[in-house]
């Protein structure tokens, strides 16, 4: 994915202008301060707000914009309180499929994300981790080309955030990711490429700086030399 | 467990601990008083109440008022869900009729139901009088209840391009359901005591506001009361009915 030339302004008040990011396949973590700009980005991704500029999608070519799907974990849940963990993953999938391909593609998600135990429930009687793996299911469920996640661990202990990360990193491998992230731990653990943000009062967004990671060869070891190394200038670039 | 048995045994049984009070109340009232034509006693107004049911009139006049009622009711709700859908569609239109709701709001009732007396013959102008009071709390609360839907939802629908029947199915009906309910309870009531008024002013044949208005002329409180408690009940059945249709609704969703 390619973005050229995105400007975005809530009013007067300039957000993104002549922002420019190249996106390889794999995770792309967007890093930066409250107010960067982050949420924003990924809401001109997903076409909820109008903007100027291009956004290209490699994967799918310039003349099918319309044949992009998106998946979108957002920082809180939003899980509909009157359907039951299963139905809400149910909701986001087309009709067109038949009853037994709908079963076929939940029980899959339900059985990587671990949530066999509450399948049933509803929203008001799951935990908060349960309640950000469910949202994450609905969004594997669907057959998307890119998946948005904003940050979708907020507010979990580091023990939770490891072992959803844990059950995430495989199921989205060979996925194009947007992945916003205030948790320099959780960038490294997931992201093929990280941009830093930074916005200054009044103007509008700029990339700080960005950094590739080679997670085959860093083994996604976080506490290796070269995660280590991307560690510090991630640090060096948010400070 | 025992405990819990007695507070359910407690709710059921305060509300009637509360009528029974009233009762009670209305009766040293009446002996105080001691002037049938002002404060008849219970009994004399039990015996009219169920004395009532021997006479085809009452049942007569009682079809009359809930058909009047009903049409009232059908009216508003029918134009006020519409209304409420037609202006979340296009914001534009709610503005358009956002005098005419507030006028229609503010409009003394008694100035619409003489108005109505004078324009419209007596089934005209009693349906009219509860239309335009009822309708517009039926339309805010309509609106309302659609707005009361959780924005962060629908954008999570928007994103994954879920089909607009399955939106309105799965998460617009029954996220605004609750709020939609509030607002049939509160209307209800309040529409068969309009049509009731109307009805006395109008002289509507076949009604409860006619007998009601007779009962007055003759100086016949105890029939008067008699029909008070006729619609006091008829009040809290449809509220009942709501109630009960609320959850079955619920646990249909």
């Amino acid at each position: 994915m390619r973005i050229e030339n995105l400007n975005f302004a809530y009013g007067d008040k300039k957000i993104l202008q002549d922002l420019n990011m190249d996106m390889p396949k794999g995770v792309t973590c967007i890093m930066g301060g409250s107010g960067a700009g982050k949420t924003t980005l990924l809401n001109c991704i997903s076409r909820q707000l109008d903007f100027n500029g291009n956004i290209v999608y490699d994967a799918i070519g310039d003349d099918c914009n319309d044949c992009i799907k998106f998946a979108y974990v957002f920082q809180q849940p939003r899980l509909i309180p009157s359907m039951s963990v299963e139905d809400n993953i149910k909701f986001v999938l087309p009709r067109s499929l038949t009853k037994e391909q709908v079963k076929q593609k939940v029980d899959v998600v339900i059985a990587k994300l671990q949530l066999e135990d509450c399948r049933k429930s509803y929203p008001s009687k799951i935990s908060g981790g349960q309640a950000s793996r469910v949202s994450l299911a609905r969004a594997l469920v669907t057959d998307n080309n890119i998946l948005l996640l904003d940050e979708p661990f907020k507010g979990l202990d580091v023990k939770l955030k490891k072992d959803i990360l844990n059950l995430l990193i495989p199921l989205i491998e060979n996925k194009s990711v947007v992945f916003v992230t205030h948790d320099v731990e959780e960038a490294l653990a997931i992201a093929d490429k990280v941009f830093v943000f930074e916005r200054k009062d009044g103007e509008a967004v700029m990339i700080k700086g960005c950094l590739n990671i080679d997670q085959k060869q860093a083994g996604r070891d976080i506490y290796g030399e070269q995660l280590n190394r991307a560690r510090k200038q991630i640090y060096a670039l948010l400070s | 467990m025992k405990n819990k048995k007695l507070y359910q045994i407690i709710n059921y049984a305060l509300p009637v601990v509360t009528v029974v009070m009233i009762v009670i109340v209305y009766a040293i009232i009446s002996k105080v008083v001691g002037v049938e034509l002002i404060a008849p006693s219970v009994g004399s107004t039990l015996k009219e109440f169920f004395a009532m049911f021997g006479k085809g009139e009452f049942y007569k006049a009682v079809g009359g008022t809930l058909w009047r009622a009903f049409i009232a009711y059908v009216l508003s709700f029918v134009l006020a869900f519409a209304l409420a859908t037609l202006t979340k569609l296009w914001k534009p239109l709610r503005r358009a009729f956002s005098p005419i709701v507030a006028l229609i709001r503010v409009l003394p009732t008694m100035s619409l139901i003489l108005l109505a007396l004078i324009w419209f013959n007596s089934f005209q102008s009693t349906v009219l009088v509860a239309f335009c009071i009822v309708f517009p709390m039926l339309y805010t609360g309509f609106c309302d209840a659609i707005e009361s839907v959780d924005k962060d939802l629908i954008e999570m629908s928007r994103v994954y391009a879920v089909d607009k029947r399955r939106l309105v199915t799965k998460l617009y009906i029954p996220q605004a359901l609750p709020s939609v309910f509030t607002s049939i309870k509160s209307s209800i009531g309040l529409n068969l005591k309009l049509i009731i008024s109307a009805e006395v002013l109008a002289q509507t044949a076949d009604s409860m506001g006619l007998y009601m208005q007779l009962a007055k002329i003759n100086l016949d409180t105890a029939v008067l009361l008699a029909w008070t408690i006729v619609a006091i009940l008829l009040g809290g059945l449809f509220e009942g009915m709501v109630t009960l249709i609320q959850k079955k609704a619920v646990k249909w969703l």
